[in-house]
């Protein structure tokens, strides 16, 4: 398991480089509780738990617009741009902790945002699609909910693959690599966007890149060079995130190096399935930024993609057993030699 | 006062960590929580970076090479398994029958030899673990060669109890994880091949006696909180399918449902024993699970009477969308009300 520093050690690293002064941490703690009482944040998993049950209700009520035919009739639009609407201003104007106004905002435009989707690609194709994603862009950026922030994400992750048709092949692999590139980017640059104006946006967006990058790469591309072309990106942005982590805890130039070689080897073994290494990029990612449920998906994912590997049709079966023997050795070669180098 | 120790140390302890101090000092330093203490003046601007560039700075120098010891090892021991199953699947045909019970022995009595080796360090157990499912493949191998008759269960059985003294012995929460998934699928196939074969609750009664087993030595011998957690919602999840089976079974306590009768009282007890232990703090994840089994009753209950009993249609899709909002809603209000009492 990671986790981050508590507030306490933080409050304590700066005050011992005096910046802070005395009665910091007791105002630290009176404002945190105030913070929490006002009910401006909730755990993940409790985050979890309402994310989850805004989704079945507004699938229920979706279905519920269906069984009333506005999937297809105009007056759907004026419905959908009344949930959208209603539940935008409901979820602005509730107070923080308003748990039963969020919770039906969050129904209500989730709901209409589908039903606007539908409509729309249904009557104008490729013209819907980009008028979906401006209104998800929009939604991202006002609509003041977490959840909402990383459906809208998600959903803009997922919009460029609909505009062009395709959810796998050269395009949707490199629309995964450039997700991985973004992941890096939103991960490396978090210290600046935390303290941008969008600092709100950036634990939604970074989760949705992290989701939907692990969908897509669940339909490896079928092209070996494609595949080999998203793992070698990938583990040049793994390279470079190995790079900047080398420097900022004053590791030696050997020690980056073998680091390095581990990446590359890797690679080398399981270029035919991008997840592999797409899996260690997040893992390395979270550790750096202590992101402990970014973690734990990148380990899931990681099983899971070495698993699909074994369905992989295009490599014949004694490659794919070479090709793991190989990359489970590499890494405990790097650990033995590592382990020595640390002793000596 | 603030505890000095660095908490930037990439692996958290457990036992520390589900015994964390109750003040919002001690909860993680997110970017939410630094900024809220901008907001409020503790921090001024360049404070505010300097905290962000010290949460999320990362692990030192020895936090990393700590979590990627870890990491190479469990990934490359993982992998190189992965590589030798994929070597077996590949030529398994063409093995002579020594052969193949020949290599699953050798590569068994190398793990359990490298366990004995190293009892005490992470290599061992994680051997130990492989050589755990090798005694599962050196079964299925000799019930394979020798066609012995004997039924899936009798395999996954006799898997369980060969490895148990070695589960009791390493005290490794992976370790017991496999156990319980080995114990778990003997259950459900002696269920299947020579029980009832009928799914009926007390299938799902057994189902949920090992992980509640596990529960409960787990809390005693304060093992890792990932473990106590899983193994809990482990067992709520099979006594959860009892109730429902019972709300959607058509007689009045036929033997559907008869289960109930263990299932209601059991996840009570638990529930009981989650929430109202003195002297410790709830733990939000099983009081999330207790939640959401809680709700699913509901609904499942209120689906049943609409759709089965009042043959609703639309307006039911619509109420049930409401009450989903409603009891989801409910459940973060009380969720969060623990949080703020201290539930972590």
């Amino acid at each position: 398991m990671i986790r981050r520093p508590d507030v306490g050690w933080v409050l304590a690293e700066l005050a011992a480089d005096g910046r802070l002064g005395a009665g910091a941490e007791a105002a630290a703690e009176a404002a945190l509780r105030a913070h929490a009482a006002e009910g401006r944040e909730s755990p993940w998993v409790i985050r979890a738990l309402v994310g989850a049950g805004a989704w079945l209700s507004a699938l229920l009520l979706g279905v519920f617009l269906a069984m009333m035919d506005l999937g297809e009739a105009p007056q759907g639009y004026v419905v959908g741009a009344l949930a959208v609407g209603g539940g935008f201003l409901l979820r602005r104007s509730a107070a923080p902790g308003s748990v039963f106004r969020s919770q039906i905002a969050l129904c209500l435009s989730l709901a209409g945002h589908g039903l606007l989707w539908v409509l729309w690609v249904d009557a104008f194709d490729e013209t819907g699609t980009w008028l979906a994603m401006a209104l998800l862009a929009a939604s991202l950026v006002y609509f003041p909910d977490a959840v909402h922030r990383f459906a809208s994400a998600v959903g803009l992750c997922v919009a460029p693959l609909v505009l062009l048709g395709v959810f796998e092949g050269p395009a949707a692999a490199g629309w995964a690599a450039a997700l991985g590139l973004g992941l890096t980017a939103a991960l490396w640059g978090e210290l600046r966007w935390q303290r941008s104006r969008w600092a709100e946006l950036h634990l939604p967006v970074m989760f949705a890149v992290a989701g939907s990058l692990a969908g897509l790469l669940v339909l490896p591309p079928r092209d070996a060079a494609v595949s080999w072309g998203v793992t070698a990106t990938l583990a040049a942005a793994l390279c470079a995130v190995v790079v900047a982590v080398g420097r900022a805890v004053g590791a030696g130039a050997r020690a980056v190096g073998l680091a390095v070689g581990a990446v590359v080897g890797v690679a080398a073994l399981t270029g035919s399935v991008p997840g592999v290494v797409a899996a260690a990029l997040a893992l390395a990612l979270a550790v750096w930024r202590g992101h402990p449920v970014l973690f734990g998906g990148a380990v899931v994912a990681f099983v899971a993609f070495v698993s699909q590997y074994y369905y992989l049709l295009a490599v014949p079966l004694m490659v794919k057993a070479g090709a793991l023997l190989g990359a489970g050795l590499v890494l405990l070669a790097v650990r033995f030699v590592a382990a020595r180098e640390v002793r000596a | 006062m603030v505890d000095p120790s660095p908490p930037l140390t990439a692996i958290a302890d457990p036992i520390d960590d589900i015994r964390r101090d109750a003040s919002p000092l001690g909860e993680a330093a997110t970017g939410e929580r630094l900024r809220a203490l901008r907001r409020a003046g503790v921090l001024d601007e360049a404070g505010l970076g300097a905290a962000l560039a010290v949460a999320a700075g990362g692990p030192d120098a020895g936090g990393w090479r700590a979590l990627l010891d870890r990491l190479l090892l469990g990934s490359g021991a993982g992998l190189v398994v992965a590589g030798v199953i994929f070597f077996f699947a590949a030529n398994w045909d063409a093995l002579h029958r020594f052969g193949k019970l020949g290599s699953v022995a050798a590569l068994l009595v190398a793990a359990a030899g490298w366990a004995l080796y190293r009892p005490a360090m992470a290599s061992g157990r994680v051997a130990l673990t492989a050589a755990a499912g090798l005694v599962g493949a050196l079964l299925a191998v000799y019930g394979q060669v020798y066609q012995t008759g004997a039924d899936a269960w009798q395999l996954f059985a006799a898997w369980a109890v060969l490895i148990g003294p070695w589960v009791v012995a390493a005290r490794f929460e992976p370790m017991v994880v496999l156990w319980l998934v080995v114990a778990e699928l003997a259950v459900g196939l002696w269920w299947d091949q020579v029980g009832p074969r009928r799914l009926d609750s007390w299938l799902w009664v057994a189902l949920a006696a090992a992980p509640a087993a596990a529960w409960l030595v787990a809390e005693r011998l304060a093992a890792a909180r990932w473990f106590v957690r899983g193994a809990f919602l482990a067992m709520v999840a099979p006594l959860t399918a009892v109730v429902l089976l019972r709300v959607f079974a058509e007689g009045s306590y036929d033997d559907v449902g008869q289960g109930v009768l263990v299932a209601v009282p059991a996840l009570v007890a638990a529930a009981v024993y989650v929430l109202r232990r003195p002297g410790e703090r709830v733990d939000l994840v099983m009081a999330t699970g207790l939640a959401a089994a809680a709700l699913t009753v509901v609904a499942c209950g209120a689906g049943r009477l609409l759709f089965g009993e009042m043959d609703a249609r639309e307006g039911g899709v619509l109420l049930m969308a409401a009450l989903v909002v409603g009891e989801v809603a409910l459940a973060a209000l009380w969720l969060r009300g623990l949080w703020q009492r201290g539930a972590r």
